[in-house]
């Protein structure tokens, strides 16, 4: 009663050079596949962070001529802020170069050098952040994602400190140049999707407008609200301190901003009104405040802005994220 | 230090390379090779080494004891059946002492705990050797062997105890005969280009089917059964078809990295599985899956318990010959899997499906060129002789799959609350988790499905080594990248390593 035969191992005769390709081979494939998903990730990875690093670095090398206004910060820039109003408000060019909160104002810093050896200063910086940024240590390793050369950061302020030892090279090695490993979850997400077919794995899970803004347009206030209790219970719990990074590259900026003459306006990310008006963040907040005000003193060119938008949870996406209307 | 370890993948490189250096004196390699199978036990856990080495001992010894009673002139058939019986008794004393001593140990614990007595920490602390399961009954097959005369002792004490603790299959087996074994072990190595390929491609197999495959099942599985109250319907379905998947993926992927490592150092060991999920009865299945247990109960314990009650002229003997051997054969088998009554019930369940499946088979291989005996034929074995040849295979293979399956889910429960949670839940039902799950399930069963059906299409397990060396290496190298990307990173064990 056997439907189909049982099935047996067949072995096929073979030489040692063909053993010996086999293995050759699928290293050498194998390679190829990492560098393939290395191409393959910056343009079309789920991973918003990865994506938003690629692509705003992308378009900083991309620049052929100098803005009026660069604007550098998180992600609640990176679609909070639109170049196209500075435009339209002032006639002057702006370019959104926003990336993500955890890499600090050491991002903003070393994007800023870029430009400026390229075109020289900027008239204007305006650099936005989230108020639980500012406290956040950088994990250097997330520096192998930007599409530069390996070892850029030696040309950069801070650079040599943040990379000097072995560990944090060969880790930043592994991000940059390992996707197959660094990237596995986002590579998995894209196969589980693609094998469902609910993903086109050709098509970006975003849309960037050239001048580097970010079009978000659908609303989540169940993850504003959610998010913004978080962000209270965290409020409530932390008394603010600046992390060192954060703290050396702002002094940085402001030395930069002395030495060329060009104005850097330190600004607020918009807020959920239900966050905005609770005691505890603004408790927090007011510590941020005095912090962002040291730096305006400590500075002829660098500028505090404390004023906060608050927005109701049916425009944003996030506590912190609002979206296109 | 699980196959699937960076600490293996050292240990190995080390132990293979001077494998190799010592290539001109197969009896230096045999030496080296039990000193690495010593030293892998002993990372295991060093305390059971007595264990390996007294069930080695014990049984060279009684294997010359067995030969020097049986083949010489003046044969001595008791003393030959007395020896026998103390080498099995102490292999199958042995492993019944640790299986009964995690069987009982918890009722015992709980008897002592309400009767506030004190229980000796010795007795509560008792754990099953790992792979004493596979070697005791490697051990009592070469006693039964030299004494019924089907093989030569070992006269070579390095062999032997080679024979017992041969590294690759220690732990999960395949459970190997003497017959099989002791003369590749007596032989020089012969490594040829066609055996280290197919070696190679058994180890990619099995390092993707347990890295890949089942430990990601297994994420799905364990999420629903530790915490099974919380799910219902289709994901309970979900749960039960990635445990049937990942506990075939898991095991097979042993026996593969085994054998792959077995071609590697120039020995074949038998193939432990051929497809079982395309069994369409209960006997081929076990015809298919982990083979080398499945021979042995057959050889050991089904085929000798038939022929007695075979040889009984009463007419209940036919019956009970029908009935018996195949429950009690199962039954062991159960028990050999675990201390616990889950396993009990599922050997049970086994051995009843064996005994169905036997009852509705003879009925219709009566029927042609016989004289039509419908007269004395029940309506529903008739009805069954009608229906089956309409089934088509793939009905029938879709049956024993979900008769299959049900059996793992009483394998896979920890009570019979949850056995009866998920009888009494199951349904077509989805909830707001089944689209993920489904998802995990299909992403990493895929590759799985696919693979198996080419290999029973072919009629070839090496299916994939027939294709082209630079195809070949391709696939190697997405295996590679898969296990990199996929792959669960924190080395898990090996399921029937715990058995």
């Amino acid at each position: 009663m056997t439907p189909l035969s049982l099935p047996n191992e067949n072995i096929k005769p073979g030489s040692w050079k063909k053993v010996l390709l086999e293995l050759l081979g699928s290293l050498v494939f194998l390679l190829v596949l990492n560098f393939a998903a290395l191409w393959y990730l910056g343009n079309y990875t789920t991973n918003y962070g990865v994506w938003t690093i690629h692509q705003k670095w992308q378009l900083l090398g991309d620049l052929e001529g100098p803005v009026d206004w660069l604007i550098l910060g998180d992600s609640s820039c990176n679609q909070g802020v639109m170049p196209s109003i500075f435009e339209n408000e002032l006639g002057e060019t702006a370019l959104n170069l926003c990336t993500i909160g955890n890499l600090g104002t050491i991002n903003d810093l070393w994007m800023l050098e870029e430009y400026i050896d390229r075109f020289g200063p900027p008239a204007h910086v305006v650099i936005v952040h989230v108020f639980d940024i500012w406290h956040r240590p950088l994990d250097q390793v997330i520096m192998g994602q930007v599409p530069r050369p390996w070892g850029f950061w030696e040309h950069h302020t801070l650079g040599s400190y943040l990379f000097e030892t072995e560990e944090v090279r060969q880790e930043t090695f592994v991000e940059k140049f390992i996707p197959i490993y660094s990237q596995s979850r986002a590579l998995t997400n894209i196969l589980r999707s693609t094998v469902m077919l609910q993903h086109n794995p050709f098509l970006p899970a975003w849309h960037l407008e050239p001048d580097g803004f970010l079009v978000a347009t659908e609303p989540h206030p169940e993850v504003v609200i959610a998010g913004a209790q978080d962000q209270i219970k965290f409020a409530g719990e932390n008394v603010f301190s600046i992390s060192p990074t954060n703290d050396m590259a702002m002094q940085e900026i402001g030395v930069l901003a002395d030495s060329y003459g060009f104005q850097v306006y330190l600004v607020n990310s918009p807020v959920y009104q239900g966050l905005y008006d609770n005691a505890a963040y603004q408790n927090y907040l007011a510590g941020v405040q005095l912090k962002l005000a040291e730096f305006d003193s400590d500075s002829a060119y660098v500028f505090h802005i404390p004023g906060v938008r608050a927005f109701p949870a049916e425009l944003m996406q996030n506590p912190d994220h609002l979206i296109l209307t | 230090m699980p196959f699937n370890s960076l600490n293996f993948l050292y240990f190995f490189l080390v132990f293979y390379a001077l494998y190799l250096a010592l290539q001109k004196s197969h009896r230096l390699q045999n030496t080296w090779l039990l000193i690495a199978s010593y030293v892998f036990y002993a990372f295991w856990d060093w305390r059971f080494l007595w264990v390996l080495l007294a069930v080695t001992a014990v049984n060279y010894l009684t294997g010359l004891g067995l030969s020097a009673a049986g083949f010489s002139q003046a044969a001595k058939p008791h003393l030959r059946r007395l020896l026998l019986a103390a080498g099995i008794l102490f292999n199958l004393g042995m492993l019944s002492f640790f299986k009964a001593a995690e069987f009982f140990t918890p009722g015992l614990q709980r008897m002592f705990e309400h009767l506030h007595l004190p229980l000796d920490p010795l007795l509560v602390n008792i754990i099953l050797p790992v792979g004493l399961s596979f070697y005791a009954l490697q051990a009592c097959s070469y006693l039964w062997d030299v004494a019924a005369r089907r093989i030569q002792p070992a006269r070579n004490s390095l062999e032997f105890a080679l024979f017992i603790a041969f590294f690759p299959q220690l732990l999960a087996g395949p459970i190997e005969r003497a017959g099989r074994m002791l003369p590749q072990f007596h032989q020089p190595r012969r490594l040829t280009p066609a055996t280290v390929s197919a070696g190679i491609y058994l180890l990619f197999s099995g390092f993707f089917k347990k890295m890949v495959i089942a430990d990601n099942l297994g994420g799905i599985v364990d999420t629903v059964f530790d915490s099974y109250a919380t799910y219902q319907g289709l994901d309970l379905w979900i749960a039960l078809l990635a445990f049937s998947l990942q506990l075939y993926a898991d095991f097979s992927a042993y026996s593969d990295i085994a054998r792959g490592l077995a071609r590697l150092l120039g020995f074949e060991l038998s193939i432990n599985f051929r497809l079982p999920y395309f069994s369409a009865s209960p006997a081929e299945f076990w015809s298919r899956w982990h083979i080398s247990l499945s021979e042995w109960l057959r050889d050991y314990i089904f085929f000798p318990m038939r022929r007695l009650f075979l040889r009984w002229k009463h007419p209940a003997g036919r019956l009970a010959g029908l009935l018996i051997p195949p429950l009690v054969t199962m039954l062991v088998s159960g028990f050999w899997h675990g201390a616990g009554w889950n396993f009990i019930v599922w050997g049970l369940y086994h051995g009843m499906l064996l005994v169905l499946f036997q009852v509705l088979v003879r009925e219709r291989s009566r029927v042609p060129g016989k004289p039509s005996q419908v007269g004395e034929t029940p309506a529903w074995r008739r009805g069954w002789s009608w229906l089956l040849p309409r089934l088509g295979w793939g009905v029938r293979i879709l049956i024993m799959f979900i008769l299959t399956s049900f059996g793992w889910l009483i394998f896979r429960v920890e009570s019979r609350e949850q056995f009866i949670y998920f009888v009494t839940h199951l349904s077509l039902q989805a909830t707001a988790q089944s689209t993920t799950a489904w998802s995990n399930l299909v992403l990493f069963s895929l590759p799985l499905v696919v693979v198996q059906i080419a290999q029973q299409a072919r009629n070839d397990l090496l299916v994939l080594t027939r294709l082209p060396v630079v195809l070949r290496a391709l696939l190697y190298a997405a295996a590679l990248a898969l296990i990199v990307v996929l792959g669960v990173r924190q080395a898990s064990e090996f399921i029937y390593v715990q058995f």
